[in-house]
């Protein structure tokens, strides 16, 4: 049996009623327990049914709104979107209309972009300057007359990662520098809350080929939140062309296949 | 674990298919949820041009994000619904706007229908492309509904639908009602708890 204050998150949960905060946390909980899972979307179920008893309009959509979808969705180069798996969603969170929102919640957001721009910053200043080293080391081994040796960061892709539920008042940012020649990446994180005792971070790759996000090994927090990693995905047949990266919380020890919600997400 | 209605079955074998870049697939979808998702975007908007404008994003929406759809979470039709939600806040937001209801949840006949003098486009049978058979069973599913919400008792009702088709809080809501924010939320949660029960008996 679900406590009654349970039930009340699940519903109001349902509705998109619970504040950022509030649902991440349930989230968490959803993800420890089957039982309140079954009962959640239940909830959602039901409150999806509402659409249902709307009142009957006059007229349906006009009669070339599908012809204008359908061509814009032929129009849409290849199948849709690689499969990114997504948590149970949020609706957006509420404006709050006369609720006061605390100082922390409306400042933090702009803090941690001003210090995601920094981090890009160095990011692009380490970029330009190991480009430039690179460039002479080239032209020192064209004056040794040894061939010249390949680009290496030209072979790079830089991919940041955002975090799947939004609004959150302190939100993790990341990036990840991908070389797909050796298919192994740099994951650098910050603002990352450590995991509970019994939850581990889990990142996966999106890869051409699979079917199921690839697990690319468990991901350490240290205690100021922050995270820098190398991580090789766990692939038999050398891995195909990686499409997206996500960061879940798992069961601590981690899981075969993801099953925990995604907390950040990103598409290379 | 859940049983799946014969329609969530085909709804979720249409989108499995969708996900693979079948247009077909996503046509048939379309023409079963688009009446619904539709009349849900103009309660929320009160403006038909922008409850199309929006239905059709919400359209581009479930094509590029299929794959990305877990049925262990939601319904297809659930998961439509969120999506169109969060399109027709995040719209409306960007302009500035409050959410707004245009008409409440319509009494019941006797059988369950709504009572709108002139046919909707469910009644009606004449979305195209859909099937009689799909348009039967929206019809029947949208009397269920109707029928179960109006055995809700009244506040319950007002409380679900403030807090489904509007954008308000639930302490917004508890300020526009007049009633204490425990009061809202126990009526929201019975309400819902309600609906649910009730639809589970009637499948």
């Amino acid at each position: 049996m679900i406590p009654e204050p349970q039930q009340e998150q699940a519903v109001l949960y349902a509705l998109g009623l619970l504040d950022a905060d509030d649902a991440v946390s349930f989230e968490r909980l959803l993800a420890a327990d089957p039982e309140l899972q079954d009962f959640s979307r239940d909830c959602q179920e039901a409150s999806a049914a509402l659409a249902w008893g709307s009142a009957p309009m006059p007229d349906g959509p006009s009669s070339d709104l599908k012809g204008r979808v359908m061509a814009q969705v032929s129009s849409v180069a290849g199948p849709p979107d690689a499969p990114v798996p997504m948590p149970v969603p949020v609706v957006p969170p509420r404006s709050g209309g006369s609720k006061v929102v605390p100082f922390t919640t409306r400042v933090l957001p702009w803090a941690l972009a001003a210090c995601l721009l920094a981090f890009c910053g160095v990011l692009g200043t380490n970029h330009a300057r190991l480009r430039e080293e690179n460039h002479a080391l080239r032209g020192s081994l064209a004056a040794l007359d040894h061939p010249p040796a390949p680009d290496l960061l030209a072979e790079v892709a830089f991919c940041q990662l955002e975090p799947a539920a939004a609004g959150l008042p302190a939100q993790p940012r990341a990036v990840v520098a991908w070389d797909p020649a050796r298919h192994e990446g740099v994951l650098q994180i910050i603002q990352l809350t450590p995991p509970a005792r019994d939850k581990d971070y889990q990142l996966w790759t999106v890869e051409e080929g699979h079917r199921e996000a690839v697990n690319a090994g468990l991901i350490h927090v240290d205690a100021a939140g922050r995270v820098q990693t190398v991580f090789k995905p766990e692939v038999a047949d050398g891995g195909g062309r990686v499409l997206a990266f996500a960061l879940s919380l798992e069961q601590a020890g981690g899981s075969s296949k993801n099953a925990g919600p995604i907390v950040l997400q990103g598409k290379l | 674990m859940h049983d799946l209605s014969l329609q969530q079955a085909a709804d979720r074998r249409l989108l499995e298919n969708v996900a693979l870049g079948d247009t077909a697939a996503f046509s048939a979808l379309y023409d079963r949820l688009s009446g619904p998702l539709y009349t849900l975007c103009l309660r929320m908007t009160g403006e038909a041009p922008e409850a199309e404008d929006i239905l059709q994003e919400v359209c581009l929406l479930i094509w590029r994000r299929a794959p990305s759809y877990d049925p262990a979470k939601s319904s297809v039709f659930g998961w439509a619904v969120h999506l169109t939600r969060c399109k027709v806040i995040d719209h409306l937001r960007s302009r500035g706007r409050r959410l707004r209801i245009v008409a409440p949840t319509q009494p019941m006949d006797g059988e369950g229908n709504g009572s709108s003098n002139g046919e909707s486009f469910l009644e009606r049978g004449a979305v195209d492309g859909t099937s009689v058979t799909d348009q039967a069973e929206m019809n029947e599913q949208a009397g269920r509904v109707r029928r179960v919400l109006g055995e809700l008792p009244a506040e319950q009702l007002q409380a679900i639908e403030l807090a489904f088709f509007s954008d308000l809080s639930h302490h917004e809501i508890s300020a526009r009602l007049g009633q204490p924010l425990g009061t809202i939320k126990a009526r929201i949660r019975r309400g819902l708890l309600k609906l649910r029960d009730a639809l589970k008996k009637e499948q």
